[in-house]
């Protein structure tokens, strides 16, 4: 089921109805049988593999607590299903795609791929939040959990089930096991950020998706264009992800959860440090406590930190999705990593100076926009086709058509340039609070918002991108 | 606004129930503040096509776009068929014009054919936004009865005007949405005017869609495919089934119980060649999906008698390879064609 439908918005409130009517337990049965149902619309049989994720995890816990001597193999028992799972529906198409090519290019038989696996929705999110919860668990970080239902609900919890945020057994399981409650201050501020993801979504991030897939749809589209399509997908990305993680939380907190924050206006950072600070906040917390650290982390020789930086940055480039342009992402983000660490070690001043506050988020945003080329082109050749484009190839009339576009582009993402300026400024209103006046520019904006998603929406919306990891 | 720090707070539920009232006046009073567009039939369905049918009572009848007449000759099929065979085509329909045809022409003429065929391309058959605008609104609108309601469902707002009550039709989505393209449209123009102040502005909005010619498309993107929303490839079947016509086409088929064949043409980039993973698996699953509903379902594609020189143009097959084509058609379908010829049916 996908969020911008009327299955979902006659879903939800089918759920949130009967919920605030049930006592605790009932309301996770509920939780889970309408989770089961969320992920099992399309394909039923996907219910089947986050049951068997949640019945491993589960058992590896309990098994963890019971033969403290057989954590470790216990730990490999899960840390091998999930992976496998993932590894099988995700990379195996990818695997099976190059050990042919390594096979071949060295004279040696190749074989052909004879299974079409498909890619179950989610998979990758829900197998990293149930990884949170052996792991932890084998750490000493977290009880193992006796109760099924309520560990079930933990995995399969249907408003980020699809697309996160990944959260941690810690802070999550707790909000399933105790009792939830609900204020109508808490119901405002979910109804304002589900209206804000829906716009995001329908008319902000659909709107510049049209320019984006177009301008990808050309073999030379000339320098400017090119990067007005990159701009527009730069735009795109932010807004559909962060649309659905906003949804995701609003849709949450209407049932009592808190989920964690996954975007802090990313495009406002100066450094990459900050960008993988405030982008994928779920996803890159959790490559930092579950990879990096355990790898020994930044507190160690510089140059075993940049291995376990590069170890990092790949692997998360690589769960994004099963192709190379994903893992050079991955590995480009590293490299700026170390060398803006590199960069602050022989220009110790520069980022306090005011002077370079603009130039250096200038220079930083142009960089992240080098980074969506990659993360959009799946294509090696065309990339570095892409990648050789210098200012001055493209025809006039391609100019024009970039100047035209960009124009569009810039308008579309009004919304979140205001959104991202008022933050940056630490404008007082962009805050939320009870006192009048902001109370009646919140309720404004939220009728804003309501009639652009009546009247503005995309005519081919899309689905969410981060369906596809 | 935010200046003294002592002002009170809103009390938590009249600030809900003040958005909530909010929103519920605003949607209310948009319509009345905006004037809504009055939405114009264009042009009118046309009966003709299906009259032509009732007075012909064919024993065969093909739907489809140049893919269908490029490639098959109507009479030499009536020829070696000894049967009246029926062509509905249209340059460049797709399957919204397939299934309008299908129910609008073929099922409401009341006659009874021994075979319906729909061609497609590849997963054309669930692309239900292809070609639904522009020079292919009025062929649509052509089709369109007043009472649509699938097609409403599936196109929402790209659904021709006039073919149903459409949902939300209450509010001014049309002037609001035309307002804003119209806006952003001047305000890109003004800007792009400062690099080509030589032009007027259809010139340059010329230019600008010149340079997404489809000569300029890469050869990995399916040129036909190539609207503003296919860019993400080939779909997961049943992800996309519900949302297309299909479905609906079907159960058309079902309830007046005309036998239908879905054909999948090959495409000249496709000769001999294997689909790739997510096309292959996507054809495997509309087979299955389709001959679960008593549907034959026909795939052409990678077909080794089918070769580089029965091409033309693109995909389409050459004028002086269509006879042949149609026999090769005929050959290797000889139980689609029933030996003997139905007995007409008065409508």
């Amino acid at each position: 089921m996908i969020f911008h439908s009327l299955d979902f918005v006659g879903f939800l409130l089918v759920v949130v109805a009967t919920y605030w009517m049930l006592p605790r337990r009932a309301q996770n049965a509920l939780l889970l049988v309408g989770s089961y149902v969320f992920y099992g619309w399309v394909h039923p049989w996907f219910c089947l593999l986050i049951a068997t994720s949640t019945l491993v995890d589960y058992s590896c816990g309990l098994g963890m607590e019971r033969w403290p001597a057989r954590k470790r193999l216990l730990l490999i028992v899960s840390l091998c299903s999930n992976l496998g799972l993932l590894g099988f529906f995700k990379y195996w198409g990818f695997f099976v795609e190059n050990a042919a090519s390594v096979l071949a290019a060295v004279g040696l038989p190749s074989f052909g791929n004879s299974l079409d696996v498909f890619l179950p929705v989610g998979i990758s999110f829900y197998t990293f939040q149930t990884l949170s919860y052996t792991i932890d668990v084998y750490r000493g970080r977290l009880h193992a959990r006796r109760d099924l239902l309520d560990f079930a609900v933990f995995v399969s919890f249907f408003p980020q089930l699809v697309a996160g945020p990944i959260e941690r057994a810690v802070n999550f399981l707790p909000q399933v096991e105790r009792p939830r409650s609900m204020d109508a201050e808490r119901v405002r501020s979910a109804l304002l950020l589900i209206l804000w993801g829906f716009f995001k979504k329908l008319c902000v991030a659909d709107h510049v998706a049209l320019v984006a897939n177009r301008v990808f749809t050309l073999e030379d589209p000339g320098f400017w264009l090119l990067w007005v399509g990159v701009l527009a997908f730069c735009v795109q990305i932010y807004a559909d992800f962060s649309a659905y993680t906003d949804i995701a939380r609003g849709t949450a907190r209407l049932m009592g959860f808190e989920l964690m924050q996954n975007f802090q206006h990313p495009y406002a950072s100066r450094t990459p440090q900050e960008f993988w600070r405030r982008w994928h906040i779920s996803l890159s917390s959790w490559f930092r406590d579950y990879v990096f650290i355990p790898l020994g982390g930044s507190r160690c020789a510089p140059s075993r930190e940049m291995f376990n930086l590069a170890v990092t940055f790949l692997l998360s480039g690589l769960w994004h999705g099963a192709s190379w342009n994903f893992v050079l992402w991955g590995a480009y983000h590293g490299t700026l990593l170390v060398l803006y660490r590199l960069g602050g070690q022989v220009f110790p001043r520069a980022a306090s100076l005011r002077a370079l506050v603009v130039p250096r988020w200038l220079l930083f945003f142009a960089l992240t926009n080098l980074g969506w080329l990659i993360f959009r082109e799946t294509s090696t050749t065309q990339l570095f086709r892409y990648l050789g484009t210098m200012p001055w190839d493209g025809t006039l009339d391609q100019a024009l058509a970039a100047v035209f576009l960009a124009v569009q582009v810039l308008l579309w993402s009004l919304p979140l340039i205001v959104d991202t300026s008022l933050h940056a400024a630490g404008a007082r209103w962009s805050r939320w609070s009870t006192r009048p006046g902001l109370v009646v520019l919140h309720n404004l904006a939220g009728v804003l918002m309501l009639l652009g998603i009546l009247t503005l929406h995309a005519e081919d919306s899309v689905d969410f991108i981060y369906f596809q990891f | 606004m935010t200046g003294a720090t002592s002002e009170v707070p809103v009390p938590p539920r009249a600030a809900l129930a003040s958005l909530v009232a909010a929103c519920l006046l605003g949607v209310a009073l948009l319509p009345l503040v905006v004037e809504q567009e009055p939405v114009a039939r264009g042009v009118r369905f046309d009966p003709a096509p299906r009259d032509a049918l009732v007075a012909g009572q064919p024993q065969y009848v093909f739907i489809g776009n140049s893919m269908l007449y490029s490639r098959l000759d109507r009479e030499l099929l009536e020829e070696h068929l000894g049967a009246p065979v029926a062509f509905l085509t249209g340059g460049g329909a797709m399957s919204a014009q397939s299934y309008l045809r299908f129910k609008n022409l073929v099922a409401a003429s009341g006659i009874r054919p021994r075979q319906v065929v729909i061609t497609f391309r590849d997963d054309y058959l669930t692309r239900p936004s292809m070609r639904v605008d522009g020079p292919y609104a009025e062929p649509l609108q052509a089709l369109a009865t007043d009472d649509e309601p699938v097609l409403h469902e599936i196109l929402g707002d790209a659904a021709p005007a006039g073919t149903a009550s459409e949902p939300l039709g209450w509010l001014p989505t049309r002037t609001v949405r035309d307002a804003v393209d119209a806006g952003m449209t001047a305000a890109a123009d003004r800007a792009a005017s400062w690099l080509r102040p030589d032009l007027d502005p259809d010139a340059r909005r010329q230019r600008v869609n010149d340079a997404f010619g489809i000569q300029h498309v890469r050869d990995d993107v399916d040129v036909e495919a190539t609207t503003l929303d296919s860019a993400a490839g080939v779909p997961v079947f049943a992800d996309v089934v519900e949302r297309s016509f299909l479905p609906a086409l079907l159960d058309v088929a079902a309830e007046h119980e005309l036998p239908l064949t879905l054909v999948r043409v090959q495409r000249r980039r496709r000769l001999a060649q294997e689909d790739d993973s997510a096309l292959a698996a996507y054809v495997a699953e509309l087979a299955g999906w389709v001959e679960a509903r008593d549907v034959t379902f026909i795939d052409l594609s990678g077909h080794p008698a089918i070769t580089e020189d029965f091409y033309g143009e693109g995909d389409h097959i050459a004028v002086e390879r269509r006879a042949d084509y149609t026999r090769l058609f005929l050959q290797l379908h000889p139980g689609l064609f029933g030996p003997t010829p139905a007995r007409p049916v008065a409508p």
